[in-house]
């Protein structure tokens, strides 16, 4: 059996992208396959962090839902990207960049069961453990199926008035869906916070369980989303920390 | 970068090579203007001062004093003995016509050229300032009682003459020259920084030196005019040196309590904007001065302390999370998503799709 999770946020900017990757990747170094998904079709991105040149991935999320081919065509081994270190093997699905597909998706749309179905389709063609879905802000109608068809949910938060309402609201429209595990990260949390404060303030706020606390990082910001950071910096306290958290979304 | 103190870089950073430069170039400048020392100091030779048969009136005795300054004892010995004993040479008496005197006008840049140990080069401050006077006070007697006590040592003139025919003669004229020109020297050198304290006391102190320079060098002419006689002329001579002497001490006594409460007021505002609010106190005793600076400094005082207490505000502010949800307008918005029929099939399908796409993968 696999574990879907979705990792999303309400708003952009929470670093939902960049954990997506590091926690795929703390997967696969744990000797997993697994595969990752960019359904953030109108401003992909992940595939950057992966170091995925545009040109070298064949399809790309919206040929399949295009029709144009089969969902494990898309998908690409980026296993490379991790060096040495994994043990397992990652897969990433990209959504494509290119400005006249991202504008056809939002003209036209797409058949949104096909998305459910090419989840499903791409964990039995691979034989995936995990699907980590990195998913678009909002709560639009790809990013409601992705939080219903996951086993576990990790929604992304800053501690920034900004994030407060809809993290508030993300957490109910998934309670509604039945999710099965839902966690709340905490992620760059200015030095001057007391941590610990700040995971009971939330925990306390939203009745929900918190996952960790990621404290503001020069390192992960010097980074800038050119490589992994769990492979690049593996002692860092934030890595033990992320590690907690994959634990966790999987118990 | 912004430095503290502000310097700019154009008027120091050449200059502060000199003396540091290399050993060749520094021996062929301190030879060189030992040679004009000398050259001055055999066309000044004809020029006796009333009542002398040696000492003179030699502004050339800066240039040692100026080298000493510049290159280190060293360089203001080496151009001030060569100057003296070319310039016997060059009257023809032979460069070893007056050893003791060599000597003393070696030790007269020796002197000066301990400034840079002292802690009086560069002049910055009043108190570095005093330094260097003191210096080219020392440099002005010393050397000259010591060759004076050689001349009456060895019998060739009586007390009376070594008094008032050499010493003092040379002691005055030589601190007065050495007093007037060797600031503006060291200011064209770049090592006489106009700080707020040499500006307060730069304006009395040529006031004062040069009223002093022009009192005696026309008690000279009238002495000359046989109207005075030689040893009331060089106890003149002393009264006006210790008078100037006491004036420049007041003046630089006043000097530095205008400009202490300046100096101690950057000093803070340097502290502040890195941070450190914990001098503020020492404000306390500028801000009970009556004057300008006094209002200066109860005005930072206050400034500083809002400033600091804002902060420490905002600090508090920041360190505990508030999360604040807007509940009401949190059910509207769900309520928005989960009428939809989209979410009603979705919510019905939930279960099944999880099953499907997880379990469903045998």
């Amino acid at each position: 059996m696999a574990d879907i999770i979705s990792v999303h946020s309400f708003r952009g900017g929470t670093g939902k992208s960049n954990t997506s990757a590091n926690l795929a990747a703390l997967y696969a170094m744990g000797g997993l396959r697994v595969g990752v998904i960019d359904t953030d079709i109108q401003s992909p991105g992940i595939h950057v962090i992966f170091g995925l040149d545009e040109d070298e991935a064949p399809y790309s999320l919206n040929d399949y839902l295009w029709g144009r081919c089969a969902i494990e065509q898309t998908a690409c081994d980026v296993s490379s990207a991790l060096g040495g270190a994994c043990k397992g093997a990652i897969y990433l699905i990209p959504s494509s960049v290119n400005a006249a597909d991202i504008a056809r998706v939002l003209h036209d749309g797409y058949d949104i069961d096909l998305l459910s179905d090419g989840f499903r389709d791409l964990i039995r063609a691979l034989k995936l453990d995990i699907l980590v879905i990195d998913t678009h802000p909002g709560l639009n109608e790809e990013t409601l199926l992705s939080i219903a068809i996951s086993n576990a949910l990790l929604v992304v938060m800053r501690p920034d008035f900004q994030d407060y309402q809809g993290t508030g609201l993300t957490v109910e429209v998934a309670r509604e869906l039945d999710v099965p595990c839902m966690m709340i990260l905490i992620n760059k949390a200015p030095s001057t916070f007391d941590l610990e404060q700040i995971r009971r303030t939330v925990s306390d706020t939203y009745n929900c369980p918190v996952a960790g606390v990621i404290p503001h990082s020069e390192e992960m910001m010097g980074l800038a989303s050119h490589g992994i950071f769990a492979v690049r910096y593996a002692d860092h306290p934030i890595v033990s920390e992320l590690k907690h958290v994959a634990m966790a979304l999987r118990s | 970068m912004w430095q503290w103190p502000y310097v700019p870089e154009g008027m120091t950073h050449p200059r502060r090579q000199i003396g540091s430069g290399r050993p060749v170039i520094t021996a062929l400048v301190c030879i060189s203007v030992g040679c004009i020392y000398g050259f001055a100091n055999f066309l000044s030779g004809k020029y006796y001062l009333p009542g002398c048969n040696f000492a003179e009136l030699r502004p050339q005795v800066v240039l040692p004093m100026f080298m000493g300054i510049l290159y280190g004892p060293a360089g203001g010995f080496v151009s001030g003995a060569l100057g003296d004993m070319l310039g016997y040479a060059i009257g023809g008496k032979g460069p070893f016509f007056a050893v003791h005197w060599s000597l003393a006008n070696g030790l007269m840049g020796f002197i000066p050229g301990l400034a840079r140990y002292l802690g009086a080069r560069p002049v910055d401050a009043i108190t570095s300032f005093v330094k260097l006077l003191i210096l080219l006070l020392l440099a002005s007697s010393v050397p000259f009682a010591f060759s004076t006590a050689v001349e009456y040592g060895l019998g060739r003139i009586p007390f009376h003459q070594a008094l008032f025919g050499l010493f003092l003669p040379i002691f005055i004229t030589d601190t007065l020259w050495a007093f007037m020109l060797i600031p503006p020297m060291m200011r064209a050198a770049g090592l006489l920084i106009a700080r707020i304290e040499m500006r307060t006391i730069q304006a009395v102190y040529y006031l004062l030196i040069v009223t002093v320079m022009a009192t005696w060098l026309s008690s000279i002419l009238i002495t000359m005019g046989e109207q005075l006689q030689v040893e009331e002329l060089y106890t003149l001579g002393v009264v006006t040196l210790i008078v100037l002497i006491i004036g420049l001490a007041v003046s630089a006594v006043s000097a530095k309590k205008i400009t202490a409460p300046v100096v101690s007021l950057t000093t803070l505002a340097r502290q502040v904007a890195d941070g450190d609010y914990s001098h503020v106190g020492d404000l306390a005793i500028i801000g009970s001065r009556p004057d300008e600076l006094g209002t200066m400094a109860a005005v930072f005082s206050d400034m500083v302390q809002s400033v600091a207490k804002r902060e420490e505000e905002l600090k508090r502010e920041v360190k505990i999370l508030r999360v604040r949800i807007d509940r009401d307008k949190q059910t509207a918005d769900l309520e928005k998503i989960t009428e939809s029929d989209y979410f009603k099939t979705l919510k019905q399908k939930a279960g099944n799709l999880r099953r499907r796409a997880g379990a469903d993968d045998s």
